[in-house]
């Protein structure tokens, strides 16, 4: 079982968009050299982030990326579940009809507990939180 | 992010033996046809879980599967960390030889927490706590 690499991605582009906020938009291509990832992967991973408005782009010379929330208000968890399409470990954890077997099984609470609890941690913790913890 | 069929599999197996503790060896082919798996993938899912010393076989006539342990002594936990590849779902703070961001990684930490609040909760669950689950029955 795996994280993708688009929700670890996901999470280190916000970091860096929020430890660059004061410089002004941020161009791809610097996040791309700093966080070691390609542009062509980035441009992929920040579309559902831009339609979820989290960030915005800025036309023209100095354009590039800015935060539109405050990082107070991201949270790491709400990213990981955007990027990763849901908090579900299991097909049949949010949709029963995926298994006929959903009503009685046993073992599917179990898997809906414990992903509850991963989830429940990452959304405790804000971006906010993670650049006090990397000064 | 999924759980393996392996791992989900893996659990109903030895619930299916937990539940028939004490009546004896269970046959694969009695899973088989109670969980709706088939035979052969069940045999390779036994190999590892004979392996990890949680199931005996029984050769014979009436020879099957039990279990080699207390099902209270057999966390959800172990079990999933047998049958998956990545324990630690993809964070990097395992191999940090291996990631060329781990110096500068800030999440690494984020990921660890979250993966041990996880396991907290797979390891405070054994295969007996659920098998004697009534509101599933």
């Amino acid at each position: 079982m795996k994280l993708s690499t688009k929700s670890r991605y996901g999470t280190r582009f916000i970091l860096d968009l929020v430890q660059q906020k004061d410089k002004g938009a941020i161009q791809l291509s610097d996040i791309s050299k700093r966080q070691n990832v390609s542009l062509k992967y980035l441009e992929q991973i920040i579309i559902p982030l831009k339609k979820a408005k989290y960030i915005r782009g800025i036309r023209g010379a100095k354009g590039g990326y800015v935060l539109v929330k405050s990082p107070q208000k991201i949270t790491v968890g709400e990213i990981v579940e955007l990027l990763e399409g849901g908090a579900e470990i299991c097909d049949c954890c949010d949709n029963p009809k995926a298994c006929s077997k959903s009503k009685t099984c046993l073992t599917r609470q179990v898997w809906i507990e414990a992903a509850g609890a991963f989830f429940k941690k990452l959304y405790s913790i804000t971006f906010a939180d993670l650049v006090k913890v990397s000064k | 992010m999924k759980v393996s069929t392996k791992s989900r599999y893996g659990m109903i197996i030895l619930i299916d033996l937990a539940r028939h503790d004490g009546n004896g060896p269970v046959q694969v082919g009695e899973i088989s046809k109670r969980q709706d798996i088939s035979v052969k993938y069940l045999e390779q899912l036994i190999l590892q879980l004979k392996k990890a010393n949680l199931i005996t076989s029984i050769r014979g006539a009436k020879g099957g599967h039990v279990l080699a342990k207390d099902p209270r002594q057999i966390t959800i936990g172990h079990v999933f960390k047998i049958f998956e590849t990545n324990k630690n779902m993809g964070g990097c703070f395992c191999n940090q030889e291996d990631c060329r961001m781990a110096d500068a990684c800030r999440v690494r930490n984020v990921w660890q927490e979250a993966i041990e609040t996880f396991y907290e909760k797979l390891e405070s669950t054994s295969i007996a706590d659920i098998k004697e689950n009534i509101c599933c029955e």
